[in-house]
Protein backbone atom coordinates (compact mmCIF):
# COMPACT_ATOMS: atom_id res chain seq x y z
CA UNK A 1 0.00 0.00 0.00
CA UNK A 2 2.83 2.22 1.16
CA UNK A 3 4.35 2.03 -2.24
CA UNK A 4 0.47 2.82 -4.02
CA UNK A 5 1.43 6.05 -2.24
CA UNK A 6 4.53 6.53 -2.80
CA UNK A 7 3.65 5.92 -6.92
CA UNK A 8 0.85 8.76 -6.72
CA UNK A 9 2.77 10.74 -4.90
CA UNK A 10 5.43 10.68 -7.15
CA UNK A 11 2.85 11.14 -9.89
CA UNK A 12 1.15 14.45 -8.45
CA UNK A 13 4.53 15.75 -8.71
CA UNK A 14 5.04 14.77 -12.00
CA UNK A 15 1.96 16.29 -13.08
CA UNK A 16 2.11 20.10 -10.91
CA UNK A 17 6.01 20.17 -12.33
CA UNK A 18 5.17 19.63 -15.36
CA UNK A 19 2.15 21.82 -15.17
CA UNK A 20 3.98 24.51 -13.67
CA UNK A 21 7.09 24.33 -16.62
CA UNK A 22 4.15 24.91 -19.62
CA UNK A 23 2.49 27.79 -17.49
CA UNK A 24 6.25 29.28 -17.36
CA UNK A 25 6.98 28.63 -21.15
CA UNK A 26 6.14 32.27 -22.68
CA UNK A 27 3.63 31.72 -25.34
CA UNK A 28 4.31 33.62 -28.80
CA UNK A 29 4.35 37.17 -28.31
CA UNK A 30 3.60 39.27 -30.30
CA UNK A 31 6.12 42.04 -28.98
CA UNK A 32 8.19 41.66 -32.35
CA UNK A 33 5.33 41.83 -34.82
CA UNK A 34 4.68 45.33 -33.18
CA UNK A 35 8.21 46.87 -33.72
CA UNK A 36 7.60 45.63 -37.35
CA UNK A 37 4.61 47.74 -37.37
CA UNK A 38 6.20 50.37 -35.51
CA UNK A 39 8.72 50.93 -37.45
CA UNK A 40 6.27 50.47 -40.58
CA UNK A 41 4.26 53.63 -39.40
CA UNK A 42 7.36 55.82 -39.09
CA UNK A 43 8.42 55.42 -42.51
CA UNK A 44 5.09 55.67 -43.52
CA UNK A 45 4.60 59.28 -41.41
CA UNK A 46 8.18 59.74 -43.04
CA UNK A 47 7.29 59.55 -46.11
CA UNK A 48 3.46 61.68 -45.97
CA UNK A 49 5.74 64.21 -44.04
CA UNK A 50 8.05 64.39 -46.76
CA UNK A 51 5.13 64.18 -49.76
CA UNK A 52 3.51 67.06 -47.88
CA UNK A 53 6.77 69.13 -48.18
CA UNK A 54 6.51 68.65 -51.80
CA UNK A 55 2.96 69.99 -52.22
CA UNK A 56 4.02 73.02 -49.41
CA UNK A 57 3.71 75.39 -52.77
CA UNK A 58 1.48 76.16 -55.25
CA UNK A 59 0.84 78.46 -58.17
CA UNK A 60 -1.88 80.85 -57.12
CA UNK A 61 -3.32 83.79 -57.86
CA UNK A 62 -5.52 86.29 -55.69
CA UNK A 63 -7.19 89.72 -55.84
CA UNK A 64 -7.23 92.38 -53.68
CA UNK A 65 -7.21 95.85 -52.44
CA UNK A 66 -3.56 96.81 -50.68
CA UNK A 67 -3.82 97.99 -47.00
CA UNK A 68 -0.41 99.05 -46.61
CA UNK A 69 2.72 98.60 -49.27
CA UNK A 70 6.50 98.27 -47.84
CA UNK A 71 9.75 96.53 -47.07
CA UNK A 72 8.82 94.34 -49.80
CA UNK A 73 5.36 93.14 -48.84
CA UNK A 74 2.20 94.09 -49.58
CA UNK A 75 -0.99 93.64 -47.54
CA UNK A 76 -3.94 92.94 -49.55
CA UNK A 77 -8.29 92.49 -48.27
CA UNK A 78 -9.02 89.49 -50.79
CA UNK A 79 -12.82 89.75 -51.94
CA UNK A 80 -13.34 87.45 -49.06
CA UNK A 81 -12.59 90.57 -46.93
CA UNK A 82 -9.47 88.44 -45.69
CA UNK A 83 -5.88 89.82 -45.02
CA UNK A 84 -3.84 88.58 -47.32
CA UNK A 85 0.19 88.81 -47.10
CA UNK A 86 2.13 89.47 -50.35
CA UNK A 87 6.21 89.00 -50.55
CA UNK A 88 8.00 90.94 -53.63
CA UNK A 89 11.36 90.39 -54.48
CA UNK A 90 13.91 91.47 -57.57
CA UNK A 91 12.44 89.39 -60.56
CA UNK A 92 8.84 89.88 -59.33
CA UNK A 93 7.11 91.87 -62.91
CA UNK A 94 4.57 95.16 -61.90
CA UNK A 95 2.89 95.67 -64.82
CA UNK A 96 -0.51 98.35 -65.40
CA UNK A 97 -2.51 99.61 -68.40
CA UNK A 98 -2.19 103.18 -67.60
CA UNK A 99 1.20 103.21 -66.64
CA UNK A 100 4.15 101.30 -68.27
CA UNK A 101 6.82 102.03 -65.91
CA UNK A 102 4.98 100.77 -62.96
CA UNK A 103 6.34 99.49 -60.00
CA UNK A 104 6.76 98.80 -56.85
CA UNK A 105 6.64 102.30 -55.24
CA UNK A 106 3.34 103.07 -57.21
CA UNK A 107 1.27 100.55 -55.43
CA UNK A 108 -0.81 102.72 -53.14
CA UNK A 109 -3.46 102.02 -50.30
CA UNK A 110 -6.79 101.58 -51.99
CA UNK A 111 -5.77 99.71 -55.39
CA UNK A 112 -7.44 97.04 -56.35
CA UNK A 113 -4.06 94.47 -57.60
CA UNK A 114 -3.86 90.99 -58.67
CA UNK A 115 -0.54 89.05 -57.71
CA UNK A 116 0.00 85.93 -59.37
CA UNK A 117 2.95 83.58 -57.75
CA UNK A 118 4.04 80.86 -55.49
CA UNK A 119 1.69 80.01 -52.57
CA UNK A 120 3.27 78.70 -49.23
CA UNK A 121 0.45 76.91 -47.61
CA UNK A 122 2.24 76.82 -44.58
CA UNK A 123 3.11 80.36 -43.94
CA UNK A 124 -0.29 81.62 -45.89
CA UNK A 125 1.90 84.05 -48.00
CA UNK A 126 2.34 84.35 -51.67
CA UNK A 127 5.97 84.91 -53.41
CA UNK A 128 4.79 87.02 -56.60
CA UNK A 129 5.95 86.75 -59.92
CA UNK A 130 3.63 89.30 -61.36
CA UNK A 131 1.22 92.02 -60.06
CA UNK A 132 -0.74 93.84 -61.87
CA UNK A 133 -3.54 95.95 -61.41
CA UNK A 134 -7.03 95.46 -61.73
CA UNK A 135 -10.37 96.65 -62.74
CA UNK A 136 -13.03 94.19 -61.36
CA UNK A 137 -17.23 94.86 -62.66
CA UNK A 138 -19.90 95.67 -60.24
CA UNK A 139 -22.21 93.76 -59.98
CA UNK A 140 -25.78 93.55 -58.47
CA UNK A 141 -28.87 91.63 -58.43
CA UNK A 142 -32.04 92.58 -57.40
CA UNK A 143 -35.46 93.79 -58.77
CA UNK A 144 -36.16 97.45 -60.39
CA UNK A 145 -37.83 99.71 -58.91
CA UNK A 146 -37.84 102.84 -61.10
CA UNK A 147 -37.55 103.76 -64.49
CA UNK A 148 -36.43 106.59 -66.04
CA UNK A 149 -37.36 106.34 -69.93
CA UNK A 150 -36.19 110.17 -70.59
CA UNK A 151 -32.84 109.12 -69.47
CA UNK A 152 -32.30 105.43 -69.59
CA UNK A 153 -31.72 104.74 -65.84
CA UNK A 154 -32.94 102.42 -63.67
CA UNK A 155 -33.64 102.28 -59.85
CA UNK A 156 -32.97 98.85 -58.38
CA UNK A 157 -33.24 97.53 -55.05
CA UNK A 158 -30.13 94.68 -54.30
CA UNK A 159 -30.82 91.57 -52.52
CA UNK A 160 -28.67 93.27 -49.61
CA UNK A 161 -31.35 96.37 -49.44
CA UNK A 162 -29.04 98.73 -51.10
CA UNK A 163 -30.63 101.43 -53.96
CA UNK A 164 -28.77 102.12 -56.89
CA UNK A 165 -29.13 103.86 -59.93
CA UNK A 166 -28.27 101.94 -63.55
CA UNK A 167 -27.81 103.32 -66.79
CA UNK A 168 -28.52 101.71 -69.86
CA UNK A 169 -26.63 103.29 -72.61
CA UNK A 170 -26.15 102.03 -76.52
CA UNK A 171 -23.52 100.17 -75.73
CA UNK A 172 -25.09 97.89 -73.09
CA UNK A 173 -26.75 94.33 -73.69
CA UNK A 174 -29.56 93.79 -71.96
CA UNK A 175 -31.21 89.73 -72.49
CA UNK A 176 -34.07 88.10 -70.67
CA UNK A 177 -33.92 84.72 -69.84
CA UNK A 178 -37.28 82.53 -68.80
CA UNK A 179 -36.57 78.65 -66.98
CA UNK A 180 -35.68 76.10 -69.34
CA UNK A 181 -34.69 78.77 -72.28
CA UNK A 182 -31.49 80.78 -73.61
CA UNK A 183 -30.58 84.20 -72.96
CA UNK A 184 -32.32 86.22 -75.51
CA UNK A 185 -31.72 89.66 -76.33
CA UNK A 186 -34.61 91.92 -74.61
CA UNK A 187 -35.46 95.71 -74.64
CA UNK A 188 -35.23 98.86 -72.58
CA UNK A 189 -38.29 99.59 -73.55
CA UNK A 190 -39.66 96.58 -72.06
CA UNK A 191 -38.36 96.71 -68.93
CA UNK A 192 -41.53 96.76 -65.96
CA UNK A 193 -40.99 98.22 -62.07
CA UNK A 194 -40.53 94.36 -60.02
CA UNK A 195 -38.61 92.84 -62.88
CA UNK A 196 -35.64 90.92 -61.33
CA UNK A 197 -32.47 91.66 -62.67
CA UNK A 198 -28.69 90.88 -62.51
CA UNK A 199 -26.49 93.84 -63.60
CA UNK A 200 -22.71 93.77 -64.61
CA UNK A 201 -20.92 96.97 -65.65
CA UNK A 202 -18.64 100.16 -64.21
CA UNK A 203 -18.85 103.27 -62.29
CA UNK A 204 -19.59 106.34 -64.53
CA UNK A 205 -16.21 108.25 -64.75
CA UNK A 206 -18.24 111.63 -63.81
CA UNK A 207 -20.54 110.52 -61.28
CA UNK A 208 -19.14 106.93 -58.91
CA UNK A 209 -22.84 106.05 -57.78
CA UNK A 210 -24.09 106.20 -61.15
CA UNK A 211 -23.22 102.56 -62.69
CA UNK A 212 -23.12 102.16 -66.44
CA UNK A 213 -24.60 98.89 -67.28
CA UNK A 214 -22.54 96.74 -69.72
CA UNK A 215 -24.46 93.36 -69.77
CA UNK A 216 -28.30 93.48 -67.64
CA UNK A 217 -29.83 89.46 -67.78
CA UNK A 218 -33.86 90.56 -66.66
CA UNK A 219 -35.26 86.98 -65.26
CA UNK A 220 -38.53 86.79 -66.52
CA UNK A 221 -40.24 83.92 -64.71
CA UNK A 222 -38.11 83.95 -61.77
CA UNK A 223 -39.36 84.38 -57.84
CA UNK A 224 -39.82 87.52 -56.25
CA UNK A 225 -37.52 88.27 -53.25
CA UNK A 226 -39.72 88.47 -50.26
CA UNK A 227 -36.98 90.76 -48.58
CA UNK A 228 -37.42 93.22 -51.62
CA UNK A 229 -39.89 95.55 -50.97
CA UNK A 230 -41.30 98.01 -54.02
CA UNK A 231 -42.73 100.94 -52.05
CA UNK A 232 -45.01 102.83 -55.18
CA UNK A 233 -45.73 106.36 -54.32
CA UNK A 234 -49.20 106.79 -53.32
CA UNK A 235 -51.02 110.10 -54.89
CA UNK A 236 -51.21 113.15 -52.62
CA UNK A 237 -54.95 113.50 -51.36
CA UNK A 238 -56.50 116.37 -53.42
CA UNK A 239 -58.34 118.97 -51.27
CA UNK A 240 -61.77 119.38 -53.70
CA UNK A 241 -62.84 123.63 -53.53
CA UNK A 242 -65.51 124.24 -51.97
CA UNK A 243 -68.15 126.07 -54.62
CA UNK A 244 -68.87 129.73 -54.57
CA UNK A 245 -72.38 129.19 -53.49
CA UNK A 246 -71.31 127.58 -50.19
CA UNK A 247 -72.48 129.18 -46.95
CA UNK A 248 -70.21 130.22 -44.34
CA UNK A 249 -70.64 128.79 -40.85
CA UNK A 250 -70.53 131.16 -37.92
CA UNK A 251 -69.55 129.91 -34.67
CA UNK A 252 -72.20 130.03 -32.10
CA UNK A 253 -71.49 132.63 -29.63
CA UNK B 1 -6.74 0.99 5.69
CA UNK B 2 -9.32 3.48 6.56
CA UNK B 3 -6.72 6.22 7.03
CA UNK B 4 -5.03 5.26 3.49
CA UNK B 5 -8.25 5.98 2.20
CA UNK B 6 -8.92 9.02 2.77
CA UNK B 7 -5.41 10.10 2.38
CA UNK B 8 -6.18 8.93 -0.68
CA UNK B 9 -9.20 10.93 -1.27
CA UNK B 10 -7.31 14.21 -0.10
CA UNK B 11 -4.55 13.89 -2.74
CA UNK B 12 -7.30 13.42 -5.35
CA UNK B 13 -9.44 16.35 -4.41
CA UNK B 14 -6.12 18.22 -4.41
CA UNK B 15 -4.66 16.56 -7.86
CA UNK B 16 -8.73 17.54 -9.03
CA UNK B 17 -7.89 21.01 -7.88
CA UNK B 18 -4.51 21.49 -9.50
CA UNK B 19 -5.73 20.35 -13.10
CA UNK B 20 -8.64 22.57 -12.88
CA UNK B 21 -6.27 25.16 -11.66
CA UNK B 22 -3.96 24.15 -14.99
CA UNK B 23 -6.71 24.15 -17.07
CA UNK B 24 -8.04 27.53 -16.34
CA UNK B 25 -4.96 28.99 -16.20
CA UNK B 26 -4.43 27.45 -19.91
CA UNK B 27 -7.70 28.97 -21.08
CA UNK B 28 -6.75 32.83 -19.56
CA UNK B 29 -3.52 32.44 -21.39
CA UNK B 30 -4.95 31.56 -25.17
CA UNK B 31 -7.37 33.82 -24.83
CA UNK B 32 -6.55 36.67 -27.61
CA UNK B 33 -7.34 40.20 -26.87
CA UNK B 34 -8.61 41.96 -30.45
CA UNK B 35 -6.70 44.84 -31.30
CA UNK B 36 -9.19 48.33 -30.92
CA UNK B 37 -6.97 50.07 -33.32
CA UNK B 38 -7.53 48.17 -36.12
CA UNK B 39 -11.25 48.23 -37.67
CA UNK B 40 -12.82 44.61 -37.03
CA UNK B 41 -14.56 44.92 -40.54
CA UNK B 42 -14.11 46.36 -43.89
CA UNK B 43 -16.59 49.49 -44.17
CA UNK B 44 -17.63 49.42 -48.01
CA UNK B 45 -18.58 53.43 -48.22
CA UNK B 46 -21.71 53.64 -50.69
CA UNK B 47 -21.32 56.67 -53.19
CA UNK B 48 -24.65 58.33 -54.05
CA UNK B 49 -25.69 61.38 -55.45
CA UNK B 50 -27.99 62.23 -52.95
CA UNK B 51 -30.20 65.45 -54.01
CA UNK B 52 -29.58 68.78 -51.89
CA UNK B 53 -32.41 68.92 -49.28
CA UNK B 54 -32.38 72.59 -48.38
CA UNK B 55 -33.84 75.35 -49.31
CA UNK B 56 -30.68 77.50 -50.02
CA UNK B 57 -28.09 74.87 -51.26
CA UNK B 58 -25.43 76.28 -53.43
CA UNK B 59 -21.97 74.94 -53.75
CA UNK B 60 -19.15 75.36 -56.17
CA UNK B 61 -16.84 72.21 -56.77
CA UNK B 62 -14.97 73.51 -59.09
CA UNK B 63 -12.64 75.72 -59.98
CA UNK B 64 -11.27 76.13 -57.08
CA UNK B 65 -10.84 79.98 -55.47
CA UNK B 66 -7.05 81.32 -56.41
CA UNK B 67 -7.17 78.35 -59.09
CA UNK B 68 -4.25 79.37 -62.13
CA UNK B 69 -5.32 77.47 -65.18
CA UNK B 70 -2.93 77.20 -68.28
CA UNK B 71 -6.14 76.90 -70.79
CA UNK B 72 -9.14 79.39 -71.55
CA UNK B 73 -11.46 76.96 -71.24
CA UNK B 74 -12.61 75.56 -67.65
CA UNK B 75 -15.27 73.07 -66.38
CA UNK B 76 -17.44 75.03 -63.48
CA UNK B 77 -19.06 72.54 -61.48
CA UNK B 78 -21.18 72.74 -58.51
CA UNK B 79 -24.70 71.36 -56.80
CA UNK B 80 -27.81 73.49 -55.73
CA UNK B 81 -30.78 73.05 -55.36
CA UNK B 82 -33.58 71.66 -57.83
CA UNK B 83 -35.30 74.53 -59.25
CA UNK B 84 -32.82 77.51 -58.71
CA UNK B 85 -31.63 79.88 -61.32
CA UNK B 86 -27.36 79.68 -61.27
CA UNK B 87 -25.41 82.90 -63.16
CA UNK B 88 -22.06 82.81 -64.40
CA UNK B 89 -20.24 85.87 -64.62
CA UNK B 90 -17.25 86.79 -65.78
CA UNK B 91 -15.73 90.30 -66.89
CA UNK B 92 -17.08 89.14 -70.88
CA UNK B 93 -20.32 87.29 -70.82
CA UNK B 94 -22.88 85.74 -68.77
CA UNK B 95 -23.91 82.66 -68.57
CA UNK B 96 -27.36 81.15 -66.93
CA UNK B 97 -28.22 77.28 -66.34
CA UNK B 98 -30.29 75.35 -63.98
CA UNK B 99 -29.32 72.23 -62.36
CA UNK B 100 -30.07 68.63 -63.31
CA UNK B 101 -32.52 66.91 -60.86
CA UNK B 102 -29.77 65.61 -58.45
CA UNK B 103 -29.24 68.69 -58.30
CA UNK B 104 -25.71 69.31 -59.68
CA UNK B 105 -24.86 71.67 -62.80
CA UNK B 106 -21.79 71.67 -65.27
CA UNK B 107 -20.31 74.28 -67.71
CA UNK B 108 -17.55 75.64 -69.88
CA UNK B 109 -16.62 78.64 -69.18
CA UNK B 110 -13.86 80.81 -71.22
CA UNK B 111 -11.88 82.84 -68.88
CA UNK B 112 -10.49 86.24 -69.10
CA UNK B 113 -6.80 87.01 -69.48
CA UNK B 114 -4.77 86.76 -66.29
CA UNK B 115 -6.16 86.88 -62.96
CA UNK B 116 -10.15 87.68 -62.85
CA UNK B 117 -13.15 86.99 -60.43
CA UNK B 118 -16.01 84.57 -61.86
CA UNK B 119 -19.34 85.73 -59.66
CA UNK B 120 -21.61 82.92 -59.40
CA UNK B 121 -25.06 83.73 -58.22
CA UNK B 122 -28.22 81.12 -57.50
CA UNK B 123 -32.04 82.42 -57.84
CA UNK B 124 -33.78 79.61 -55.29
CA UNK B 125 -37.63 78.84 -55.75
CA UNK B 126 -38.28 80.60 -52.86
CA UNK B 127 -36.77 84.03 -53.90
CA UNK B 128 -33.68 84.48 -51.78
CA UNK B 129 -30.54 84.75 -53.62
CA UNK B 130 -26.84 83.61 -52.84
CA UNK B 131 -23.57 84.04 -54.37
CA UNK B 132 -19.85 82.73 -54.12
CA UNK B 133 -17.00 84.49 -56.04
CA UNK B 134 -14.26 82.08 -57.78
CA UNK B 135 -10.59 84.07 -57.97
CA UNK B 136 -9.36 82.50 -61.39
CA UNK B 137 -5.95 83.13 -63.28
CA UNK B 138 -5.02 82.28 -67.18
CA UNK B 139 -1.69 82.19 -67.51
CA UNK B 140 1.59 80.07 -69.33
CA UNK B 141 4.02 81.37 -67.42
CA UNK B 142 6.62 79.02 -66.03
CA UNK B 143 7.85 79.76 -62.21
Amino acid sequence: MKKTILLIAGLLFFVVINTAYAAATPTPNPTGSAQLNSQINQLKDKIASQVSKLNLVEKRGIIGTIQSVGNNQITLTDPQGQTRYVDVDEITKFSSASNTTFGLSDLKKGMLISALGIYNKESQRILARYIDTEIVPTRYAGEITGIDGKNYQLTIMTTEQKTVKVEIDTTSTVNSYTTGGELTKYGFSKLTVGDRVFVTGYPDKKDATLIIADRMIVYLDAPKDASIQIVTPTPAATVAPTSAGGKNLKPIK
Amino acid sequence: MKAEKVILSFVAVFVGLIAAGIAFYLYQTTKVIPDQTKPSATKVAIQTTPTPSGTDVFTVDSPVNEQVFDKKLITIKGTAVKGAIITISTDDVDQVVQPADNGSFTLTQTIPDNTSVIELSAIFPDGTQKKIDRTVTFSTAKF
